[in-house]
């Protein structure tokens, strides 16, 4: 079959016009799960099991040998199916061929989840058009990009005085949507510049705020090497939208109100076919005329519009995308999968830097500077807050540069299957210089957490677990997991020089809880506004946890 | 703790149990970037310079340390080593494997060949009961004796606690403080089972959920559900 059925959109722009056209009958087609039968449309997921049919084991340290090529039967069956996976389809033991096995029960789930990744990746990362992505151009524009695949956080959190959110399945209503939250700023810009008016259909409209340049913790911003600050976004799918639209969550004094409600999202699920709730967290560098020509980043033409302060320009860029966050939610996994893709040339390994085996240029790191490079993964000199006049240069004579270093590497694991996925893609995509660092995902099927779905038979389906105790994280493998971009700040710190003992591995360990980055542990104390009294009745639990996700607390 | 739960969502076309026989579930840590490999890396160092001291890559060492550990903390060795497979050594789909580091500490601490003395109390045939290993153990010389201290308190605190210690205190006149205790890494900090006893958790760690503390803290033993479902959306 070939790809994405049901998105058959089409991007043409005529003279002054926007033209989305989508098939109403294509989108009314939704494979709704047993339970909810109002399900969104959006994008279209395959709801059968899918292993991955690469001989040998990927745990290495080696690719096997005589894995590559790919039999071309093989990748069709990934390639030529509904790329975008449902669920999971993970195993401790075989995946299905004998070779498949891994030395261990943790590897084999590994391998399922980083194989599940990457078929996530390619499905979100392929063209809107519904053409396939082994066709897809650097700026062709993806499917996560499209309005009717995901919104803009900032899009759906409005201030009390607006009218709420909605999300037509349309594109006149998309559009009418999008023209009523345009800012002012950009509406000014579009006034003064017909030709970006014109272009107005092409470019992403990203508004800032302090998460869009501030990394997770406040750790702080990320400059590159033309001394532009890194900007990071955030986006949803339509069945988060549904739910917390449905349930008020998307101001302070509906999450207030709803106190009652023990957030849980829709979680996708084989069955039916259903997406679930599927959230993105992207980060981008603002490109130079030789990037764009070098056409080695996916880009997108955009309206960015700085951060809240006493001026917000509204500003015509080119973004380059560095750092790809994609978290599913499935009725397999309720503490949610964590899958992190980032550019391949973004920073160097600590293994590389030691053994001076750069290979440059990189989107920040320095290979140049001598005696005067930066300290390494140190933070920006304050002021953080980007200076409207200076339109995202963090200073003005460009005197700080971010001189980051991967602190841990990628498994061999996490390697090989880039390997893999890069040798089924053609040589000149784009896609090949973007690669999986891992996949996050909790381990524990009983006991300390309260197993994947909740005790209690009378539950209705899709019987997530509502109650997340005693262990809300339920130990997710790997224990620590960074973005080079994301979490720049929080890597694991680089190990003591100390002459170690037999124990230093053990006590000296770089990375510390919650200290040290982990999708998981950090997410599961997310909370909203809900509020709810104290003595409440015997029994009834509070349940102020909003489900993993930090998005409910920027309900204005 | 009885049967765990099978999960049903671990997709396995076919198949009807998750998990081999014989092989428990807990999680062991695994660092990012180990992976399994941790356990096989590591060369365990033991008082003597011959390799007989007790060996933290061999399966039957480990399963030996599992029913001591268990006789002498009383929580159930599926609860100290989950997802543990005896018969490979492997700490099957637990990443943090926290036995293996106190393995390791032990073995390390212990000068006095009491740690694999105590080994080989549960290593008897036929197989030792919980009642069996605590006899052998109160039968041993202060040196055992203290180091099965050492062990208990390294289970339930995830601090070291030097057995000389514990016995200068045990005889001492005025019993004190020990302030030499160590924590043995950001790891087993957060490990120790009197959090997860208590329904509590250290300084600066908690994997609980947010308004845990507004409801009675559960006990590990019960085996109905937990609480009432709250009502749905």
């Amino acid at each position: 079959m070939r790809f994405s059925r049901s998105s058959m959109a089409e991007l043409a722009s005529a003279a002054g016009g926007i033209l989305l056209m989508l098939s109403a009958a294509s989108l009314a087609q939704t494979t709704a799960p047993a339970a909810s039968p109002a399900q969104p449309s959006g994008l279209e997921c395959n709801g059968t099991r899918i292993l991955d049919p690469f001989k040998g084991k990927l745990a290495g340290p080696d690719l096997p040998p005589g894995l590559l090529p790919i039999a071309a039967a093989d990748r069709d069956k990934i390639f030529k199916s509904v790329l975008l996976p449902c669920q999971e389809n993970v195993n401790p033991g075989a995946q299905g061929d004998p070779a498949g096995i891994e030395g261990s029960g943790l590897e084999n789930l590994q391998r399922g989840f980083d194989f599940y990744s990457w078929r996530t990746f390619l499905a979100l990362n392929s063209p809107a058009d519904g053409t396939p992505i082994e066709t897809a151009q650097a700026e062709t524009p993806t499917k996560w990009e499209h309005p009717n695949n995901f919104k803009q956080l900032l899009d759906v959190m409005l201030p009390s005085d607006l009218q709420p959110p909605v999300w037509p399945a349309d594109a006149k209503g998309m559009n009418d949507e999008r023209d009523r939250l345009m800012p002012q700023e950009c509406r000014d810009l579009l006034n003064a510049r017909p030709d970006l008016a014109k272009d107005l259909p092409n470019r992403m409209i990203v508004k800032m705020i302090e998460e869009s340049f501030n990394e997770p913790f406040k750790t702080g911003p990320l400059i590159d090497q033309q001394g532009h600050y890194a900007i990071f976004d955030i986006l949803m799918n339509r069945q988060m939208f549904k739910y917390i639209t449905d349930n008020h969550l998307n101001t302070k004094a509906g999450q207030a109100e709803n106190a009652d409600l023990a957030v849980d999202f829709p979680p996708g699920q084989n069955a039916g076919a259903a997406f679930g709730s599927f959230m993105l967290k992207v980060s981008w560098k603002i490109l130079t005329p030789e990037e764009i020509a070098a056409k080695t980043f996916h880009m997108r033409r955009a309206l960015v519009l700085m951060p809240p302060g006493e001026k917000r320009p509204c500003l015509d860029r080119t973004l380059g995308l560095i750092g790809f966050h994609a978290v599913h939610k499935t009725v397999g996994r309720p503490q949610w999968i964590w899958t992190s893709f980032e550019h391949v040339k973004n920073v160097p390994d600590r293994t590389e830097v030691a053994a001076n085996k750069l290979s440059g240029p990189y989107n920040f790191f320095s290979v140049k500077c001598k005696a005067d490079c930066p300290a390494e993964n140190a933070t920006p000199p304050y002021p953080w807050d980007p200076d409207p006049a200076l339109e995202l240069r963090f200073r003005k004579d460009d005197s700080f540069k971010s001189q980051i270093v991967r602190e841990t590497s990628l498994t061999p694991a996490a390697r090989n299957m880039n390997a893999v996925f890069h040798s089924m893609l053609p040589a000149n995509s784009v896609w090949q210089n973007y690669m999986l660092l891992s996949t996050q995902w909790p381990t524990a099927f009983a006991t300390h957490c309260t197993g994947l779905h909740t005790q209690n038979a009378g539950t209705p389906a899709p019987q997530t677990d509502f109650v997340k105790q005693p262990d809300m994280t339920c130990s997710p493998a790997p224990p620590f997991l960074a973005n080079s971009t994301l979490e720049t700040y929080s890597q694991a710190d680089r190990k003591p020089d100390n002459k170690g003992d037999s124990l230093a591995d053990l006590r000296d360990a770089p990375a510390v809880p919650l200290a040290t980055s982990s999708c998981i542990a950090c997410h599961g104390n997310a909370v909203g506004f809900q509020r709810t009294g104290s003595n409440r009745e015997a029994g009834r639990p509070n349940l102020n946890q909003s489900d993993f996700t930090f998005m409910l607390e920027k309900a204005q | 703790m009885g049967t765990l739960p099978t999960d049903r969502h671990n997709d396995r076309p076919g198949a009807a149990a998750p998990e081999p026989d014989g092989s428990f579930s807990r999680r062991a840590m695994l660092a990012g970037t180990m992976a399994a490999t941790a356990t096989a890396a590591v060369a365990p160092i033991s008082g003597s310079a011959f390799a007989a001291g007790p060996d933290v890559n061999s399966p039957q060492d480990m399963m030996a340390f599992l029913l001591l550990s268990e006789a002498l903390t009383g929580v159930d060795k599926q609860l100290l080593a989950p997802e543990f497979d005896p018969k490979t050594n492997d700490p099957g789909t637990d990443p943090i494997n926290i036995k293996n580091d106190y393995f390791r500490w032990i073995n390390a601490k212990d000068t006095t060949s009491s740690f694999a003395a105590m080994l080989t109390f549960a290593k008897k045939n036929p197989a030792p009961s919980a009642a069996d290993i605590i006899a052998s153990v109160n039968a041993g010389n202060d040196d055992i004796k203290f180091l099965a201290r050492s062990i208990v308190l390294l289970w339930y605190l995830g601090s070291w606690y030097e057995p000389k210690d514990l016995k200068d205190q045990a005889t001492a006149a005025n019993p004190g403080r020990i302030n030499s205790s160590e924590v043995l890494s950001p790891k087993a900090y957060t490990q120790g089972l009197v959090w997860q006893i208590a329904g509590a958790h250290p300084m600066g760690y908690s994997n609980l959920q947010f308004g845990y503390w507004s409801r009675n803290p559960r006990d590990p033993n019960d085996q109905p559900p937990l609480l009432p479902t709250p009502k749905s959306p």
